[in-house]
């Protein structure tokens, strides 16, 4: 009996873990080396070593596209991770079973995402040290490099929950994620600084967390850490937050009251 | 469906008739089965029209250029929108064709299994280029008339960047029906010919390996000949092409071989 406070403590941290390893593992057949090695390891650095030439090619700084550019892949394999973490269960037939469980969404689709944003993070920092190795050159520490990969992922959990919401509805899982990329590249400041972009750009790009980043970490003014853009990026990643869980409870509640009508 | 035993080539033609049949069954495998039947997909909308656009505005503004886009930049835009664009259709077509069991039928086809798959091909190939004047028409919009400084070599690229994207993608087709299909393993592709084809950065503003490896894609000649260089780019590009078409059409009959004495599943 002493030891059961232990217990129950253990088991609240591992029961959610084990839903999130259970989700990762059941629903993702890209942890097979040659689906995983492809999407994760070889798309983002090939995207980078790619745009890093078109930089040189153009005649601009390659290292912020190598900083950019693997940032950019960090969060858009986030996404991708999370519509699919919720799409592959409509792919498998389960979606309805799911829908139809007493589960708590906003508590379930939370733990879905974490391997997601481990993983992205993990594949940011590979691509980035693949990439400036390959070119001979790292711009930021890898440690500084880790540090805004972290940033990035946890400022763009909002966005994901919104992606991830949207495949209850919308039948195609990809549709979403692609359309969010676009976005993403165009207005994202990963790919072109903000002080390039044209006007209605650069303002869509004020909703995207990654600007902020970043800003943040200097890649702009190359002074290192700019902390007074600090409190941009919260805000950005609060709104998108409440947007992201608006659209988790509204999806998954249309959806169960459609099946149950 | 007929059994695999029973699947005979159309003995009763001549080789006139078999030649014009065969033909007629590219055809009728471009149109029917694959532009009918994959019209308008949204991703494959995104893919063909919304990356190579994303690509071209990055392009542009990083090189600050206001006026009208290089016909080069737009040639390699639309190469992207191609290849990105055949890869999803390839993959949403080829594993359609294996999840309805449709393949034993295709092979019955009387002019042979590889003919119905060329078809595929080039509907996959048409279907993808429809996104060209989609882009070319959003780059005009966007940055004005584009400089076109040899439209002739345009059009020509145009279709040597198509054939050179269906002679690169031939062994993928071949992969997807001769192993099993594991998701996500399609996804590097466009990342690993963004590195290193040469279409998107000149070879000579990649790293030095990654250009070595570009001199081995039609692409990297296609692009410096549509920049004005000498014709013998394109000769090797053409050359780059047709080694790879052989190759496919050899890759595609060794598996319908494979398949006919039944020493590969259907449904591997």
């Amino acid at each position: 009996m002493l030891h059961r406070p232990v217990t129950v403590s253990a088991q609240r941290l591992v029961t959610p873990l084990a839903v999130s390893w259970l989700s990762y593992r059941a629903l993702f057949s890209w942890l097979n080396p040659l689906g995983y090695v492809s999407s994760r390891l070889l798309k983002p650095v090939g995207l980078t070593l790619g745009f890093s030439s078109i930089g040189h090619s153009a005649g601009f700084r390659v290292d912020y596209l190598l900083i950019g550019t693997s940032l950019l892949s960090c969060v858009t394999a986030f996404i991708f991770g999370a519509s699919l973490a919720v799409g592959n269960e409509r792919s498998y037939g389960t979606l309805d079973l799911w829908l139809a469980s007493p589960a708590h969404f906003g508590r379930d689709l939370s733990l879905r995402l974490f391997p997601h944003a481990v993983d992205a993070v993990v594949s940011g920092i590979i691509t980035f040290t693949v990439a400036c190795a390959i070119f001979g050159k790292f711009p930021i520490s890898i440690l500084t490099y880790s540090a805004a990969a972290v940033l990035v992922v946890a400022a763009s959990v909002g966005i994901a929950l919104a992606v991830a919401a949207s495949a209850v509805i919308v039948k195609d899982m990809f549709v979403v994620p692609n359309a969010a990329q676009l976005v993403l590249m165009i207005a994202g400041a990963g790919l072109v600084p903000v002080s390039l972009l044209p006007p209605p750009v650069e303002l869509v790009s004020r909703a995207i967390p990654l600007r902020y980043v970043i800003d943040f970490i200097g890649v702009n003014s190359g002074n290192g850490w700019q902390y007074s853009h600090i409190g941009h990026l919260a805000a950005c990643a609060a709104a998108w937050m409440a947007i992201g869980m608006a659209t988790q409870f509204l999806f998954f509640s249309a959806a169960r009251r459609a099946m149950q009508s | 469906m007929p059994s695999e035993a029973e699947i005979v080539a159309g003995d009763s033609l001549s080789g006139r008739g078999k030649q014009i049949a065969s033909r007629a069954l590219v055809v009728q495998a471009a149109f029917d089965r694959q532009i009918r039947s994959n019209w308008g997909s949204p991703v494959a909308v995104i893919s063909t029209v919304g990356v190579p656009f994303a690509y071209l505005f990055v392009i542009q503004t990083l090189s600050a250029g206001d006026s009208g886009v290089g016909q080069d930049r737009l040639l390699a835009a639309c190469g992207i929108g191609i290849l990105d664009g055949m890869v999803t259709l390839l993959v949403i077509t080829l594993l359609g064709e294996k999840r309805d069991a449709t393949i034993a039928v295709l092979l019955g086809a009387p002019f042979g299994f590889i003919w119905v798959l060329f078809g595929r091909l080039t509907g996959i190939a048409i279907q993808a280029l429809a996104g060209a004047p989609v882009v070319v028409a959003l780059a005009w919009l966007s940055w004005g008339t584009p400089q076109w400084d040899h439209p002739a070599r345009f059009a020509i690229g145009v279709i040597a960047v198509l054939a050179g994207c269906a002679g690169v993608l031939g062994p993928l087709a071949y992969a997807i029906l001769r192993f099993p299909y594991s998701a996500g393993m399609t996804n590097g592709i466009l990342g690993v010919f963004i590195a290193s084809s040469g279409m998107i950065a000149p070879p000579q503003d990649l790293p030095p390996t990654l250009g070595v490896i570009a001199q081995f894609f039609p692409h990297s000649h296609i692009l410096t000949w549509v920049r004005g260089g000498a014709h013998l780019h394109l000769a090797i590009a053409i050359g780059e092409i047709a080694t790879l078409l052989v190759a496919t059409a050899a890759l595609l009959s060794s598996y319908e071989n494979s398949v006919r004495s039944k020493a590969v599943s259907l449904a591997a």
